[in-house]
């Protein structure tokens, strides 16, 4: 048995120091699954991050009120003479103004990014009570907008990022200026990618009068969404549905990062394959180079098992450095980086690439089974290899 | 012996690195493929008439709405031959998880505006025109749903409000469009704007789009900054564009799709070239001593390049077909899953000759350096070596 380790010690050493003398096709497979990960990396941490966005704008102090069957804000409308009966609902938290209610409205508007190129932004018309309602959201600089006036409040992630969104600019919207009074910060999330006007204003300029799109309130403590849920169920007249802004979230979240992981997948996939072609095919030759090598060992009475995981661990040597080098390079360049794609309403949401220990375990998976792949049958041929028909003989 | 007969000869010599080389460059070419025809979908490039009809949108989005009264201003233009508003109502019939994409228009032009993607009868077309309340329904939608002509159907809507203060439409199913190309999409409905804007409480009088069909094709694009600058100081400012266009730009907006398209389809043809490259120098390394007897039999140093780049040849081309036989498999069968969603998903002409630049291409990179180690190898340094 300790022959046995030994041995594979042994034959794993040689072929291991013999790797500098094929660098060619070593780098090469090296290359190429570091490429096959790093693409796979990619899309996994677009996945993590577009998520985790969009999951982070919810809280569970906090509900959302919408027409019954609507899958989103997006797809909902409330008759704005529903609005008053939601004044006496229970279970809403009292601020100094009243009840926290804020009902809602999206337009969408074009702005300029700092690159000069112009995209569509979600505009979100609110009561004053807006930011109140929000247990997530607070003031990073600047003021509320005040009601009746042409004036927006700015997500940080759009500020950071539109030249007609900074604090004190002003931009042209539906034929008039409005001018950038405050900026919030929501932690990094989806709601970061929305900018905010008086509903009434966003109601008459951008055509959406007559209904709201949804509703927001602040509950007044953890248990107070059921009450709310069920008042809202005996009024059944206004087929409105109330659940936390968390689970709202949570499930536009997996319905998006769903797509970006559908797109993904199977390209990480055939990028996998053909790095899996490219080991395969390194190892092979590795095996045809090292046969003289291969076969004097089986002379000096080495046995297969040892050939077989020297030419294994050789495999999974070059795999994991090329998976190791993918994993740093996405680290170091991709981790954090900020992007935007397109969202729920149509505009521009911001995110950040984000790489979780899950995705990165993933990754690794996947390097692995290509090494195993790549290796055994190269590793299996060299075992098997009879001494007397080595080529070059 | 004839040369094809070496280069196959060779070519077969190592079976199983032979596979995976092909294999290695039919992945590529696979990704290249799909990407492509996705990236072409979004783009409408062949999608008949998406070149020629103009979208008016909202300058803040195709999520915005214009005000109808544009439609009569735009229909003086004089180079416009025949304009619909398109008005987008989101809705379902029994399930709210059931929607259908419904469009409010202008019924006789929209009909012939679309004459290019919707065939409809006569006798369909004539009931449609004059039925106020009429429904035009895609076929595979009547089967699905049961809906016969003169049903009477109720649909819900999601995003718009009625006076009555209730979300119940109700249609008469008056005609079935089939889609013009076999397999396209069948699972919208049209309705008249006018039927449905007069009982709307939200968002009354205002269309989506506006749909505009030029006399003249070449004059479309001073047409269009006509139509903008008209509106450019206005409540609802516009952008006219091709439907092409528009699709561009909405794939513009996903997220720079395209860029990232081009990145992986350049990792990937990077790595095939580093791999494919690499076992080619091997290989020609390996067979020195032949090469050596080629040239000591007079062979001259450009037979045997041409022998070597033969074979290179032949990998990648044999590569190129795999790699975009299967992408058309996958793309025909995933277009058909998709084809209300994203239709025009296909490898078109142009894909295929940019795979064919791109096989040419491989050929030259990864052929270069074994065929100028294989032409340049002296017979003494060949033979010599043991």
């Amino acid at each position: 048995m300790f022959s046995h380790v030994r041995q594979v010690g042994a034959v794993a050493r040689i072929a291991l120091l013999g790797l500098p003398s094929r660098a060619r096709m070593s780098l090469a497979a090296i290359f190429g699954i570091a490429l096959a990960t790093l693409v796979l990396l990619g899309f996994l941490a677009m996945a993590s991050g577009f998520r985790s966005t969009v999951a982070g704008a919810g809280s569970d102090q906090a509900a959302i009120i919408l027409a019954e069957g609507s899958p989103s804000e997006f797809a909902s409308a409330i008759d704005i003479n529903r609005l008053a009966q939601l004044q006496n609902a229970p279970g809403i938290a009292h601020g100094p103004g009243g009840p926290l209610i804020s009902p809602e409205n999206f337009a969408t508007i074009s702005a300029v990014d700092d690159q000069g190129t112009e995209a569509n932004l979600s505009l979100r018309g609110m009561a004053t009570q807006g930011l109140a309602v929000r247990p997530l959201a607070r003031l990073a600089a600047g003021r509320m907008f005040a009601p009746g006036s042409n004036e927006l409040v700015v997500g940080a992630s759009l500020a950071a990022r539109y030249r007609d969104l900074k604090l004190g600019r002003s931009i042209r919207l539906a034929g008039m200026a409005w001018k950038v009074v405050g900026i919030f910060d929501a932690g990094g999330s989806a709601a970061e990618s929305e900018v905010w006007a008086d509903r009434t204003l966003v109601a008459q300029f951008f055509g959406s009068s007559g209904a709201v799109q949804s509703v927001r309130v602040r509950l007044a403590n953890a248990g107070a969404l059921l009450p709310l849920q069920r008042y809202l169920a005996a009024e059944s007249a206004s087929k409105l549905t109330a659940r936390s802004e968390k689970d709202y979230f949570a499930v536009q979240a997996r319905n998006m990062g769903k797509l970006i992981l559908f797109i993904g997948w199977p390209l990480g996939i055939a990028m996998a394959i053909g790095a899996l072609a490219g080991a395969l095919n390194t190892m092979f030759t590795s095996v045809s180079a090292r046969s003289e090598e291969i076969r004097t060992l089986r002379i000096l009475g080495y046995r297969g098992l040892p050939v077989f995981l020297s030419t294994m661990a050789e495999a999974i040597v070059l795999v994991l450095i090329g998976c190791a080098a993918a994993i740093s390079l996405s680290l170091a360049f991709l981790n954090g980086r900020s992007a935007s794609t397109i969202g729920g309403n149509l505009s521009q949401v911001m995110f950040r690439f984000d790489l979780g220990v899950s995705d990165i375990l993933q990754s690794v998976v996947v390097a692995l089974v290509v090494a195993i792949l790549g290796g055994a049958l190269p590793a299996w041929r060299a075992a098997r290899r009879p001494l007397a028909a080595a080529p070059g003989a | 012996m004839r040369m094809s007969t070496l280069v196959a000869r060779n070519a077969l010599r190592n079976p199983v690195r032979l596979v995976l080389m092909v294999a290695c460059i039919a992945i590529a070419f696979l990704i290249f493929g799909v990407l492509s025809a996705v990236g072409a979908a979004f783009r409408m490039e062949d999608q008949p008439g998406a070149h020629e009809r103009v979208m008016i949108v909202n300058r803040n989005g195709l999520q915005q709405t214009l005000p109808i009264a544009y439609l009569a201003d735009i229909r003086q233009q004089p180079n416009v031959a025949a304009a619909t508003p398109v008005r987008l109502a989101i809705a379902y019939w029994r399930e709210p998880k059931d929607v259908l994409s419904a469009v409010m228009v202008d019924p006789a032009i929209y009909l012939t505006l679309s004459e290019d993607s919707a065939v409809v009868s006569a006798e369909d077309r004539a009931r449609f025109v004059a039925t106020r309340d009429g429904l035009l329904v895609g076929q595979a939608l009547a089967t699905r749903n049961g809906w016969k002509r003169g049903d009477l159907v109720t649909l819900q809507s999601l995003n718009d409000l009625r006076t009555d203060g209730t979300r119940s439409w109700s249609f008469r199913v008056a005609g079935i469009y089939r889609a013009a190309k076999p397999g396209g999409p069948e699972l919208a409905v049209a309705g008249h704007y006018d039927y449905f804007n007069d009982a709307l409480l939200t968002g009354r009088d205002r269309a989506n789009w506006i749909m505009v069909q030029g006399r003249d094709v070449t004059a479309n694009d001073a047409m269009a900054r006509a139509i903008d600058a008209s509106y450019a100081n206005s409540a609802a400012a516009t952008r006219t564009q091709s439907e092409a266009a528009l699709g561009r730009a909405f794939l513009s907006q996903i997220g720079d799709v395209v860029l990232i398209i081009r990145l992986v389809v350049g990792a990937a043809f990077l790595v095939i070239l580093c791999i494919v490259g690499n076992t080619l120098i091997f290989m020609v390394g390996e067979r020195t001593r032949e090469i050596g007897v080629l040239k000591t039999l007079g062979f001259s140093g450009g037979r045997v390049a041409r022998i070597v780049v033969g074979e290179v040849a032949l990998i990648t081309l044999a590569g190129a077909a795999v790699g975009m036989s299967l992408a058309l498999l996958i793309v025909t069968a995933v277009a058909s899953a998709t084809k209300d969603m994203l239709p025009g998903l296909a490898i078109g002409p142009t894909t295929l000759g940019i795979a064919a630049l791109l096989a040419g291409g491989l050929v030259l990179l990864t052929g270069l350096l074994p065929v100028v180690k294989a032409a340049r190898l002296d017979i003494v340094t060949a033979l010599g070596r043991v």
